[in-house]
């Protein structure tokens, strides 16, 4: 111990403990085992709040009904593009058009293409993959008198599927019956082709087409620059679109 | 209950007087610039609060508008406040329990400044605009790595006390919980700021790690701290033992398991995954179970000691801590129930429950080991029992405004509104201004007691304290002669021995 009797106003190095540390001195020593039992009611309390915490486990995470509803669809963010328009290729985008317009062939022409014995079949025809104007006329024309498919003679009579019939419809039919039931075609029918199939139809302003008119008048393609299939198109105006992505 | 003598030996003061006198600077640095960050905390909590309810107060300018002073705020008051007082508590602690005085004084000073440094860049980044809009993490982001390696450098010398104990007996519960919270308070902190401000995280999921970080923050930072200082003060100003050791160890390891899972139902019906969000829903009322063993415990300690109760300001303050804990617990259970997250999520409610964890529960605590730790570290009594007394009163008139108005009434009322869609939001807005009016006066009360303690700390800190044997009591002597009686005076002591 040090002196007793120091008077330094400051506690600094010869500090005299037992008089100047007075907060130390007057300090209890610590206790720290001690064992006497929680109360009930603790225990109780505490198993009630685990009860209602693994209910929130159990009734939420394994409930998938429970946070998805049913029939959920993903909202469309405010200012983005809808899912509906979004790019698509210009060969998916005609062909779904075209395969819509095309139930009003597959009466006669078959849903496959097929044809039967009084009507000409589609796939496999020289008519359809050929020049491209031909099949345009008899669309919006309709078609009478012997046509020769494939080898085989038809006499069948179509009637014009053209009234109402715009670009977009006509060029979709085109392109499915064109790109269909085995069929393939390097480049797609375009809006602007179509709009000149209509417009040569309009000139010519007559009823049904017959083969040998068209093989005399009309065996060239459209004009109008086609579409490469993989274009990326607005699937509600078939008009090419920037990627943005 | 035990037998054991109270009288400690001369050996034990000696040691004890040696260990103070070591970390006397960085511990009287660490609280007193500790209060002096919550004053300006809460000048900037009632200035954002008054803007709730009167947008025109103090004008337009910019840096005084709610979106800078709301997040300066909340800011000051977690790492200007919170963090250095649990630093002073911390190396005091752990320095007294482990026996061993400290030989770093000078190096946690250094990086004491330097935190006071990265927080004050940070605050003043906030007020000019560079705030990063992040929750509890607005500092601009060349601030964290400052704050992280100058944490180091203080929590190293916590983490070495420890390694180097004297004594080979069990170590006490409250150096488990000041050397895990040691721990804790890096990893959570780190890994937050890489996922959020550094590594590409996804917007959303940089969102959810933000919730579970301030969930942490309090879980496992704040509240180990508290506990670690509620434990202590009571074992050692009643003289009795822990209530019940093994609940303590038990709650323990509770909540470093539980702890660690909660927060992410911050961002409870976004498109994360749902077991994060569930999980922790539930894990945050799991923590309720720890934290009301640990306040049960303590409070179990403290029964039958109405007197030293009464009498006590270390005691009190953490008592009324202790009280906020479970209040805290409750409100965890309460609000982070999925069935109310659907009110509670986008009001008042969770900013009640931060100042509940941050002042109601961890200030009250640290104010008691304040009140505790000063005197012995500047050999001198506190001056007023008035201005300890102001302290408490309007500390715990603040936080129990905050709680029922604000966190519990505010809260639901607002979540009503909003979840009412025949109504225009206005009337959402319109229906919590009396509790916004509620919280500034909250605010002011806990201004008005903290004023009051930053005055006393800095008088305290300047040696201006009294010196007498006798402490600083909350209710008066039996001494005709005066507030402190004529025997304690340490002067007319030493007159009388020589």
């Amino acid at each position: 111990m040090s002196d007793p009797s120091t008077s330094k106003p400051d506690l600094d190095d010869d500090t005299n403990v037992s008089i100047d540390a007075a907060a130390v001195k007057r300090e209890n020593q610590m206790f720290t085992q001690g064992s006497e039992p929680i109360s009930l009611w603790v225990i109780l309390g505490g198993a009630l709040i685990i009860l209602i915490a693994g209910g929130v486990i159990a009734g939420s995470i394994f409930d998938y009904n429970n946070y998805v509803k049913p029939g959920y669809v993903r909202a469309t963010a405010p200012g983005a593009a809808s899912a509906a328009t979004l790019p698509k290729s210009a060969l998916d985008a005609y062909l779904k058009i075209g395969k819509k317009a095309y139930t009003a062939c597959a009466g006669c022409h078959q849903p496959g293409g097929e044809g039967n014995a009084a009507y000409p079949p589609l796939a496999n025809s020289e008519w359809v993959t050929g020049p491209s104007l031909r099949p345009a006329l008899i669309i919006l024309n309709g078609l009478h008198e012997a046509i020769t498919v494939d080898g085989k003679t038809y006499n069948a009579n179509m009637p014009s599927m053209g009234s109402g019939m715009d670009a977009k419809q006509l060029a979709g039919v085109l392109n499915y019956i064109r790109n269909s039931f085995g069929n393939t075609s390097d480049a797609l029918i375009s809006l602007e082709m179509a709009q000149n199939a209509l417009d040569v139809s309009k000139e010519r302003d007559g009823g049904q087409v017959t083969a040998t008119e068209l093989n005399a008048d009309y065996n060239i393609d459209l004009v109008g620059a086609p579409l490469d299939p993989e274009t990326l198109v607005d699937p509600k105006t078939l008009l090419p679109v920037e990627s943005n992505e | 209950m035990s037998t054991q003598s109270n009288a400690p030996t001369t050996e034990d003061i000696e040691l004890r007087s040696e260990i103070d006198r070591s970390l006397r600077h960085p511990v009287m640095f660490f609280f007193t610039s500790g209060a002096a960050w919550l004053a300006v905390s809460l000048v900037l909590g009632i200035i954002a609060s008054i803007k709730t309810h009167n947008p025109a107060f103090l004008g337009e300018g910019s840096f005084i508008q709610y979106g800078r002073a709301f997040p300066a705020h909340i800011n000051a008051l977690v790492y200007g406040w919170g963090a250095q007082a649990a630093f002073g508590v911390m190396i005091w602690l752990m320095a007294r329990l482990s026996r061993q005085p400290s030989r770093n004084a000078g190096t946690l000073l250094v990086a004491g400044h330097i935190w006071n440094l990265g927080v004050m860049l940070g605050v003043g980044g906030i007020i000019a605009g560079h705030g990063t809009g992040k929750h509890w993490m607005e500092f601009p982001t060349f601030v964290w790595p400052v704050l992280l390696a100058s944490y180091a450098a203080i929590a190293i010398w916590v983490v070495i006390s420890f390694r180097v104990r004297r004594g080979d007996d069990e170590a006490y519960i409250s150096q488990w919980y000041i050397l895990a919270a040691c721990i804790w308070f890096p990893w959570i902190y780190l890994t937050a700021n890489l996922y959020v401000n550094v590594f590409d995280v996804h917007p959303l999921m940089a969102a959810a790690i933000n919730g579970w970080f301030r969930q942490a923050l309090v879980l496992l930072f704040f509240v180990p701290i508290g506990i670690a200082s509620a434990y202590y003060i009571t074992a050692k100003i009643t003289a009795r033992a822990v209530y019940n050791y093994s609940y303590s160890a038990g709650g323990f390891w509770a909540l470093a398991i539980i702890a660690p899972w909660a927060g992410f139902h911050a961002v409870m019906g976004s498109p994360i995954p749902m077991f994060l969000q569930y999980t922790g829903a539930a894990a945050s009322m799991l923590a309720a179970v720890p934290l009301i063993f640990a306040g049960v415990n303590v409070l179990k300690t403290t029964s039958g000691q109405a007197e030293v109760l009464a009498n006590s300001p270390s005691l009190r303050f953490t008592v009324a801590g202790v009280f906020g804990l479970i209040a805290l617990a409750l409100l965890g259970v309460i609000l982070a129930h999925p069935d109310a997250i659907r009110y509670s999520q986008f009001s008042l409610a969770s900013y009640g429950y931060d100042v509940l964890a941050l002042y109601g529960f961890f200030s009250m605590c640290m104010f008691g080991a304040i009140y505790f730790i000063v005197p012995r570290v500047t050999r001198r009594e506190w001056i007023s029992r008035r201005l300890i007394r102001t302290h408490f009163w309007f500390s715990v008139y603040g936080v129990l405004l905050i709680l029922v108005f604000c966190t519990l009434l505010g809260a639901f009322q607002q979540g009503a509104a909003q979840e009412n869609f025949d109504q225009p939001w206005k009337q959402a807005v319109k229906s919590t201004f009396p509790y916004a009016v509620g919280i500034t006066f909250a605010w002011a009360a806990i201004l008005w007691a903290n004023i009051f303690f930053f005055i006393h700390l800095t008088l305290m800190w300047l040696r201006l304290g009294r010196r007498s044997s006798h402490p600083t009591l909350l209710r008066r002597d039996h001494s005709a002669l005066g507030p402190h009686g004529p025997e304690g005076d340490i002067d007319e002591l030493e007159g009388a021995q020589a």
